[in-house]
């Protein structure tokens, strides 16, 4: 949530993180922020691009600021949460750009899932296997795909890869909102469980071809069903003008 | 001496001196936890820990990327989860930050330290530990060991200090004394994970399948491979053939 942020476009950068942490609920109405200066290092951007998203977040309506000595910024109540973030996002990329962004989420989980079957050790194992745990007890759409984004991670980390493990991280910001919300039915989440599941098996007995297959259907299930969301979506608008 | 000894001797040098920092910070933090008149400790009270920490941070030429102290649920009265860690930037960036993770058990993104091995260990053991090399992706985002040692109040686990190194730092100061051992060798940790080794068929972060290092680490004779554990270190030299 508080990593550091890329330079390009810092300010909208630091809007879109917490906006969305906001609408997902990993911020909670009336929670206080941190400081603008810890929020400042937390990001790795200056204090100005913290005030100048601060300032854009209020206009939002998702921050107000409170004066006085125990003053700041908290979270507002805000409404939309998990399915309105997944409808904007869909509605902001084309179905190719979507498509491309689970090709390329494919190549880092298929990898990390085959390089874990040979690498994780018992501490890995068991981390992947809470990981799925608390996939199972989740109890919103935000807390299945918190659980999602977590499996991912570990996965990537038992791969022995830092490489890997930053670059699944540094994905999670887009395909999080997209493709692990994107599991809508209740027959779409019991696949979701059980892809995760199988992977676990396969890594935990060595399989690496069949955890990487595995691991690459259940991105592709997920882009289906995003895919789903989308072509209604966009099938509903207007015609654009050209 | 040999050329198995010499390497084996400059591992153990490399982290007592890792082990002699975290050793500065526990001086420290004992004094903080433990208040001569007994009084109850809060967040407030462990807050000078940044003030020792940082500047170990940023000691010119340090091989240290993050380091502080972690505490054991319920040790402070006014929060059951609590760390004062702090760490260098990603990659090299020298400004020092303090890392801020989700302590509140009740949120969906805590972070529940207390089954992690850097802290579990030497909560079971009551001795520091050497934990990875493993992918830190919460603090340094590399590959990192972490050294830790445990704090205590009589039989009381209070947690840990600690500091973290990144592999790649070790891997350089004994690639050279790997290199004249004649045989394929490899640093290793107790599950046969390699730290580093002189030869490609003993690959980096794999646990090595070329001899059996469980048995080895259990005293067992194994066909065609050594092991040299380390006095005091969670850690041994591997010597193929």
């Amino acid at each position: 949530m508080f990593a550091p942020l890329p330079a390009a476009r810092r300010a909208d950068a630091v809007v879109r993180r917490l906006s969305e942490g906001i609408r997902l609920g990993l911020l909670v109405p009336d929670e206080q922020l941190p400081s603008e200066s810890d929020l400042a290092e937390s990001f790795g951007v200056s204090a100005v691009t913290v005030r100048e998203a601060l300032t854009e977040l209020r206009g939002q309506g998702l921050v107000t600021t409170r004066r006085g000595r125990n003053g700041g910024s908290f979270v507002r109540e805000h409404r939309g949460g998990a399915s309105a973030v997944l409808r904007e996002r869909l509605r902001e990329i084309s179905p190719s750009e979507l498509r491309d962004l689970a090709d390329h989420y494919v190549a880092l989980s298929g990898t990390s899932a085959l390089l874990a079957a040979d690498r994780a050790g018992e501490q890995e194992i068991t981390l992947i296997t809470d990981s799925v745990a608390a996939l199972e007890r989740a109890a919103d759409a935000d807390g299945r795909r918190r659980a999602e984004s977590r499996f991912h991670i570990e996965l990537a980390a038992a791969a022995q890869s830092p490489r890997l493990t930053r670059a699944v991280i540094g994905m999670q910001a887009e395909v999080g909102p997209v493709l692990w919300l994107s599991a809508g039915t209740p027959a779409a989440r019991a696949d979701v469980l059980h892809k995760h599941r199988e992977i676990l098996a396969a890594v935990g007995s060595g399989d690496g071809l069949r955890a990487r297959a595995v691991a690459t259907a259940h991105v592709y299930a997920a882009l289906a069903w995003a895919s789903a969301v989308q072509l209604t979506l966009l099938g509903e608008d207007d015609e654009v003008a050209w | 001496m040999s050329a198995v000894e010499r390497l084996a001797e400059r591992v153990s040098r490399l982290c007592e001196s890792t082990f002699a920092a975290v050793e500065g910070l526990r001086g420290v933090a004992e004094q903080l936890l433990l208040p001569a008149d007994g009084a109850p400790v809060r967040r407030a009270d462990v807050e000078p820990m940044a003030a020792v920490v940082r500047p170990v941070l940023e000691a010119e030429g340090t091989p240290l990327v993050g380091a502080g102290l972690v505490l054991a649920p319920g040790v402070l009265t006014d929060a059951q989860h609590w760390m004062e860690w702090w760490h260098r930037g990603p990659r090299g960036d020298a400004h020092v930050r303090r890392l801020r993770p989700v302590l509140d058990p009740a949120a969906e993104n805590f972070y529940d330290y207390t089954v992690l091995p850097w802290f579990a260990i030497p909560r079971e053991t009551g001795t520091r530990h050497v934990t990875g090399p493993y992918v830190d992706w919460l603090c340094t985002e590399e590959y990192t060991l972490t050294f830790t040692v445990p704090l205590r109040r009589g039989r009381e686990y209070l947690g840990v200090v600690g500091a973290d190194i990144v592999n790649s730092w070790l891997e350089r100061r004994l690639l050279p004394l790997l290199h004249r051992v004649g045989q394929p060798a490899a640093l290793v940790n107790a599950e046969g994970r390699v730290v580093v080794a002189n030869h490609p068929s003993l690959v980096s972060g794999a646990v090595t399948r070329q001899a059996d290092v469980p048995a080895l680490w259990a005293g067992r004779e194994v066909d065609d491979a050594t092991l040299h554990p380390l006095p005091g270190l969670p850690l041994g030299v591997l010597v193929l053939g």
